[in-house]
């Protein structure tokens, strides 16, 4: 189960969109698609994202986790294994809402200036 | 590098950073991400994941290790401060309170840290052994001061009575604190009881300093007088040094 408390970044103070926010945006989009174990995120969004190493990416799925914004449980995959998968909560959907704003600021802005 | 080797370097620094519970959950969740990497990939390892240090690094929370690590050098100050005052130029023939204050302070800091609680797990081997050498150490010294203390070395000249259990003393004062700091460094990256050892080493760095002091003071040639004024003293803070040992033991 998640354990509540505050999250932070740059999107919750109200600055720029950093590459953490776009991560943290890019891990909750898998996890509004299906539940999913820790090794099949971690390789997804380091491939999307090949100059992040995985300890980083993992990094912001635990402090996802401590923030309340996704739970843990013991699952098991199709071929045989237990595995400690991750739900998204009530309060990670509102943070990829959050999240996803910004970006869709972000890319406006962008896209304003010429840059696609 | 292997997964194990990362594996083990990776929980070595986790511990440290993070504490025991917190770098239990994590050091589960990397034992299953590295589980379910194909072999081939073993040699990009560090390429992908980034060195066990710097990955630890990323996982710790700035305000809690920076708690820890004042925690922590406040702990050695306190086992240090009783062997600078021996081995320094401050040495008086009067017990001083910054004593006994670094002595309470570092003893509960050492129960705040690691008191017992959490999973019970086999008590590690060598920490027993440790314990015993320490014990069958301090034996010794107290037998060597002893024999001076009842004159039952009749050979050995007068004015060599002082070197002698000064020597003896530091001596025991310098391997107690050399073994506190080992056990307070393996009590949060191994296991928690390790830290039995730096209460014990605590404890013997004050009691051998007390009894320098002790000897350095006008009746010290009057044993049975010596232990009247102090004993007591002695036996409070090595009682409380016992307990402590034990309860972090437990």
């Amino acid at each position: 189960m998640g354990r509540g408390g505050r999250h932070r970044s740059g999107g919750d103070r109200g600055g720029p969109m950093l590459k953490k926010d776009l991560i943290e945006l890019c891990l909750l989009q898998l996890l509004t698609v299906e539940d999913q174990y820790g090794y099949v995120i971690l390789s997804q969004i380091h491939r999307s994202f090949p100059g992040t190493q995985e300890s980083a990416v993992y990094a912001l799925l635990r402090g996802l986790y401590k923030a309340g914004c996704t739970e843990q449980y013991e699952g098991r995959t199709s071929d045989g294994p237990t595995r400690k998968y991750y739900r998204i909560t009530a309060a990670g959907r509102a943070r990829h809402g959050q999240l996803l704003e910004e970006w869709r600021c972000l890319r406006d802005g962008l896209t304003a200036l010429g840059i696609e | 590098m292997d997964k194990q080797t990362y594996l083990k370097r990776f929980s070595r620094a986790a511990r440290w950073r993070l504490g025991h519970r917190e770098a239990a959950e994590v050091v589960a969740d990397y034992t299953e991400l590295l589980e379910q990497r194909p072999p081939e990939q073993d040699n990009t390892l560090v390429e992908d994941l980034g060195k066990p240090q710097a990955a630890a690094r990323l996982l710790t929370e700035e305000k809690s290790y920076r708690r820890w690590l004042w925690s922590f050098w406040a702990m050695i100050v306190c086992l240090l401060l009783p062997e600078l005052i021996l081995t320094g130029p401050y040495l008086s023939a009067q017990p001083r309170p910054i004593e006994y204050g670094a002595f309470f302070l570092g003893v509960t800091l050492a129960l705040f840290w690691f008191h017992p609680g959490g999973e019970k797990t086999k008590r590690p081997r060598a920490l027993l052994w440790i314990l015993v050498a320490m014990a069958v150490m301090l034996v010794a010294a107290a037998v060597v001061l002893a024999c001076l203390f009842t004159g039952a070395w009749e050979n050995l000249p007068l004015e060599r009575y002082g070197p002698t259990a000064f020597y003896t003393l530091s001596l025991a004062s310098t391997v107690a604190v050399a073994a506190g700091i080992f056990g307070m460094i393996r009590a949060r990256t191994d296991d928690r009881r390790w830290a039995a050892l730096y209460v014990l080493g605590l404890t013997t760095a004050l009691l051998s300093l007390q009894i320098i002091t002790a000897l350095m003071s006008l009746y010290a040639a009057d044993f049975q007088y010596l232990l009247q004024q102090e004993g007591l003293r002695w036996a409070v803070v090595g009682g409380i040094g016992l307990v402590g040992t034990g309860v972090v033991l437990c």
